[in-house]
């Protein structure tokens, strides 16, 4: 048990935020494919060269197996939590209006609400459509503040066969990358392989974050922005940390975003009277 | 406790809310949602959002004047706020709880 601990405190001691995440990531993938220039150098440098490489692909890896067993530790848990306690269904009649104004034309499933109190808001399942809302959530916020939440969500479902579209671009991108460096230096596809992985993520990473832009935006048409930067504000001021993740962009940039769009039909409504 | 049964606290919770709600109490006369949204530093369709949902569980009152714009001859119409005698209750309230916990 005390590895467990150690290994929680080590990773506690370390954190790094998502920017210095990016930069070792970027880092990671310039090195990968400049490594051709291995040859040219002294020996001297290429142990410096390996010392840097080595260090920032075991501080990448340490930092994405976190993430992302972080990520599936919470799906599991949730999906045990659901097994016990089932979702409640609830058939919220404004959904249906919702989904048609962002242009979902048959959308007629509940909302499941769970008690589950490890989830703090709204997720949707994009593949089958299905949105689970905490209780917690409902009882913090306004009626008109829920439908921001549920807008977004629903805006998720909207885009996310565009999402799965640049997602599979980006895969075979960044597999077409590596393939063209392999065949100009085949002794090098290792390097160009931690570059394939490197790139993946940072694409993956861009492409999610941007997809929570989207949703934003579609969430505000759906309801109104207002009541989407309501509950990004309650999560700021709540969070206190706000840096944003490998899959959601910081809070302060989300409501910056739909502060614009508010601020774009403020001056239309201005305009028109 | 009667404003956590309700809902009223939960919702008087929220960052900018709570912050709306002490421009309005603290002010000497109503204010209209373009100087709430100057003192709390938030868009005013923003302010107004809140104010309606503040207006809703009756904490704050709105009524709608005619006024005369800097600059402009024809008169327009703003929205003036003054705080209600259940937002005093309210604040105590949320003050003893606070203190109980604390």
């Amino acid at each position: 048990m005390w590895g467990v601990a150690w290994i929680k405190n080590f990773g506690r001691r370390v954190y790094l935020t998502f920017k210095v995440r990016r930069i070792i990531l970027i880092s990671v993938v310039l090195l990968s494919i400049s490594s051709p220039l291995l040859y040219f150098i002294p020996s001297t440098m290429r142990l410096v060269y390996a010392f840097v490489y080595l260090l920032l692909v075991e501080i990448a890896l340490f930092t994405w197996v976190r993430f992302f067993t972080g990520s599936v530790t919470q799906v599991i848990s949730c999906t045990f939590y659901n097994r016990k306690h089932k979702p409640k269904e609830w058939f919220y009649p404004k959904v249906k209006q919702m989904a048609r104004r962002i242009g979902i034309p048959e959308y007629d499933k509940p909302i499941y609400i769970t008690d589950n109190p490890a989830i703090e808001s709204p997720f949707v399942n994009p593949v089958t459509g299905k949105i689970t809302m905490p209780s917690s959530f409902m009882a913090k916020f306004h009626s008109t503040e829920i439908d921001g939440g549920i807008g977004h969500e629903l805006a998720h479902i909207k885009y996310c066969r565009r999402l799965f579209g640049e997602l599979a671009l980006a895969t075979l991108a960044a597999y077409g990358l590596t393939l063209i460096l392999t065949f100009t230096s085949p002794t090098l596809s290792l390097f160009y392989l931690i570059a394939e992985v490197a790139l993946l993520m940072l694409l993956f990473s861009h492409i999610l974050r941007q997809n929570e832009y989207r949703a934003d935006s579609g969430g505000a048409k759906a309801a109104s922005p207002e009541a989407l930067i309501s509950i990004l504000q309650y999560f700021k001021y709540k969070n206190g940390k706000d840096e944003g993740s490998e899959t959601h962009p910081s809070l302060q940039s989300r409501i910056e975003r739909l502060l614009s769009l508010l601020e774009k039909s403020h001056e239309n409504s201005s305009d028109e009277s | 406790m009667k404003i956590v049964d309700e809902g009223t606290a939960a919702l008087v919770m929220h960052p900018v809310r709570f912050k709306i709600l002490q421009c309005i109490k603290g002010a000497s006369e109503p204010l209209f949602v373009e100087q709430i949204a100057k003192a709390v530093g938030e868009h005013p369709r923003l302010v107004s959002h809140h104010l309606n949902i503040l207006q809703e569980i009756g904490l704050v009152d709105c009524r709608y004047q005619l006024t005369k714009a800097e600059g402009s001859a024809r008169e327009i119409a703003v929205r003036l706020c003054s705080p209600t005698p259940k937002l005093t209750e309210v604040l105590r309230d949320i003050k003893e709880a606070i203190a109980e916990v604390g």
